[in-house]
């Protein structure tokens, strides 16, 4: 790339973001009347599909992000707060609950209520206006949907405190893609039947939960999600870099995640098992199964991931080796 | 936390209205790891209030900073906002508030400590002083970090990490504070998070985020390149006698430049080409694996095909 092509292409990005940066810091105000009112006309309560669209501030996306990833393989939970405005809901800020383990722990419930309407109590006196609004929890290392427990969970809360929202975050798979990996859901009510959409976007899960996946993937939907951050904020990023670029290069997905690539690897090979086992009892019924994706090219996807992900870490180190071994003393 | 030096020897150099003492080095050895989530949940703080109080100027917003302290090495991982009245035109926190909040942050985060507070600012005032012993109530010596929101275009971040001094002037121990340098410190999941929010804006899974990893690789290879070009274009400047001769920096950069190869060990060689080979494998394998999905249905589709004529032949 160019040295003056990239400068542009900063420009641009930098009007672009200034303009969206003074809309920003307007998002930050609360008013708690037009808030009132907009919850007495529950516009939610007629259509099922209402919200779309969430905007995620950027400190409450690096808490969640932070949270989820000092869980490690542990699933931790904790709580959104924000706003609605007409179909969009605006995630302010979210705090971690003191809750982890596995979806079976049901007891806890009642620890982290107290907690948090504790917390939700003592926020108010920082002069914070804002309700809490959802949920978030972690799904280290499987993907971003609701499993069978969650969308319980979130269609409880949606009868009883409206809005809601629960949000899914993998901290294993954000390491290991080098992006955000974060789902934002509703549940659709009970006895809904969502109008076919056809078959949604493809995301690899592994064998052990497929089963779970697959039961209840049409019981709710996923919204957009947009982030959002003030103008300050972007001063400070833009200033971080200067401080940051080091770490950049000093990452390497490959070697933080070893496990998780094992365990992919493993569960590539299951999933093959199981293919081939299909693939040889099936080859009768082929008409049958014209719609859905065979096993196999299931597979192959899940396998591309995968490879693109480690051609990507075993890039870096290329670049490194490059750049710091192999440069070459000039004698004088 | 820092020890309060009760330094009498420099009495007489600390003028008695000053608050901040300027070094060179710290002289306690502190070293200081910043997280960004700290700088972003202050920035977070100061925008929400400065926008619910309609752009007020003077609107100053204070909390205090948790993280990890090792030995003489501080690690600042978060932080949240304090209440504070005003009580005969002093700032007066609210402890009841601290407590409890920091109670509740304890049960998340068991490992973290009160190290300190943190204030928005220009400059150091007495306010802050009281507020510092307030603070130390808490903790025995506390940091100050102090962000300043209306910074001016410089390059460097506008952030100040205070530790405190006591310091008997005319007779009367003063708290002094003096300047600690920092570092930006990262975990790999909040380097990512930082990324995404500094630069990529749209979400969804689209791409496979190729072109942005490339893109932050570049960007942080061209910044290395900007630094690297700005040491060789100083070393030409003193070769050709345009600068001063310092021997200090010269001998730095002999050393940096004596570092590389960084790594060239058998043994580096030897696990760099393993990984590699890894790597390749896998690419292997899962175009094998792709290869053997599409040969499996060009074959369905020429079975498909293929039943329909016979079964028209039958037909006929």
């Amino acid at each position: 790339m160019s040295k003056s092509g990239a400068a542009d292409a900063l420009k641009t990005f930098e009007l672009e973001n200034n303009i969206q940066t003074i809309d920003n810091d307007q998002l930050f105000k609360y008013d708690p009347q037009q808030y009132q009112q907009f919850l007495q006309s529950k516009p939610w309560s007629k259509d099922p599909h209402y919200f779309k669209h969430v905007k995620i501030s950027a400190i409450a996306l690096l808490k969640m992000v932070m949270h989820a990833r000092s869980g490690g393989k542990l699933e931790v939970m904790g709580m959104l707060m924000g706003k609605v405005e007409n179909n969009t809901m605006i995630i302010m800020d979210s705090f971690a609950l003191p809750v982890e383990g596995t979806e079976t722990r049901v007891n806890a419930q009642v620890e982290a209520y107290e907690y948090m309407v504790e917390y939700l109590e003592l926020i108010k006196q920082t002069g914070r206006l804002e309700n809490a609004l959802g949920w978030y929890h972690s799904h280290p290392g499987y993907g971003c949907w609701l499993s069978g427990i969650d969308v319980g969970t979130q269609s409880v809360n949606q009868q009883y405190s409206e809005p809601w929202l629960g949000i899914v975050i993998d901290p294993t798979r954000t390491v290991s893609a080098g992006k955000v990996e974060i789902g934002a859901f509703r549940t659709y009510p009970q006895g809904y039947k969502p109008p076919n959409e056809g078959p949604s976007e493809y995301q690899s899960i592994p064998l052990s939960k497929i089963e779970d996946f697959g039961v209840h993937c049409k019981q709710y939907y996923s919204l957009e999600i947009t982030y959002f951050k003030s103008s300050l904020d972007q001063q400070l990023l833009d200033k971080l870099w200067n401080k940051y670029w080091v770490n950049t290069l000093s990452s390497s997905p490959i070697f933080s995640n070893r496990d998780y690539i094992t365990g992919q690897i493993n569960d590539l090979s299951e999933k093959l098992e199981q293919a081939e086992t299909q693939l040889s009892h099936s080859r009768s019924s082929i008409l049958d199964k014209k719609k859905e994706e065979s096993l196999l090219s299931k597979v192959s996807k899940d396998s591309s991931k995968v490879t693109i992900e480690q051609v990507q870490g075993i890039m870096s180190q290329v670049f490194k080796n490059s750049i710091f071994n192999q440069c070459q003393t000039t004698k004088q | 936390m820092t020890d309060t030096t009760t330094n009498t020897s420099t009495t007489n150099t600390v003028d008695a209205n000053k608050l901040v003492l300027e070094k060179s080095a710290n002289s306690s050895g502190l070293e200081v790891d910043l997280h960004p989530l700290v700088l972003i949940n202050i920035s977070d703080h100061f925008t929400r209030t400065k926008v619910q109080t309609n752009y007020q100027n003077n609107c100053r917003v204070i909390g205090v900073i948790l993280g990890v302290q090792n030995g003489r090495n501080v690690e600042i991982c978060n932080s949240f906002e304090m209440v504070y009245a005003t009580v005969d035109k002093q700032l007066v926190l609210d402890t009841e508030y601290l407590r409890k909040k920091y109670e509740q942050f304890k049960k998340v985060f068991p490992l973290y400590d009160l190290l300190g507070w943190y204030s928005t600012g220009s400059q150091v005032s007495k306010d802050d002083v009281l507020l510092h012993k307030q603070i130390s109530e808490h903790n025995e010596s506390p940091l100050y970090l102090m962000l300043d929101t209306e910074s001016p275009k410089s390059k460097d971040l506008p952030v100040i990490i205070y530790e405190s001094e006591l310091h008997i002037v005319n007779d009367e121990p003063t708290t002094i504070f003096v300047k600690t340098p920092y570092k930006i410190q990262t975990g790999e999941a909040e380097r990512i998070g930082v990324n995404h929010i500094a630069k990529v804006t749209p979400s969804g899974s689209e791409g496979s985020g190729l072109t942005s990893h490339l893109f932050t690789m570049h960007n942080a290879i061209s910044m290395l390149n900007i630094r690297v070009k700005a040491l060789s274009d100083y070393l030409q400047a003193v070769k050709e006698k345009r600068l001063p001769y310092e021997h200090n920096i010269l001998r730095k950069a002999s050393s940096l430049c004596n570092q590389l190869p960084t790594v060239d060990t058998h043994d580096f060689k030897k696990s760099y080409l393993q990984e590699y080979n890894d790597v390749l494998l896998v690419t292997y394998l899962a175009s094998i694996t792709k290869t053997s999905a599409s040969l499996n249905d060009t074959i369905d589709k020429y079975l498909v095909s293929n039943e329909k004529q016979s079964k028209r032949r039958f037909y006929q």
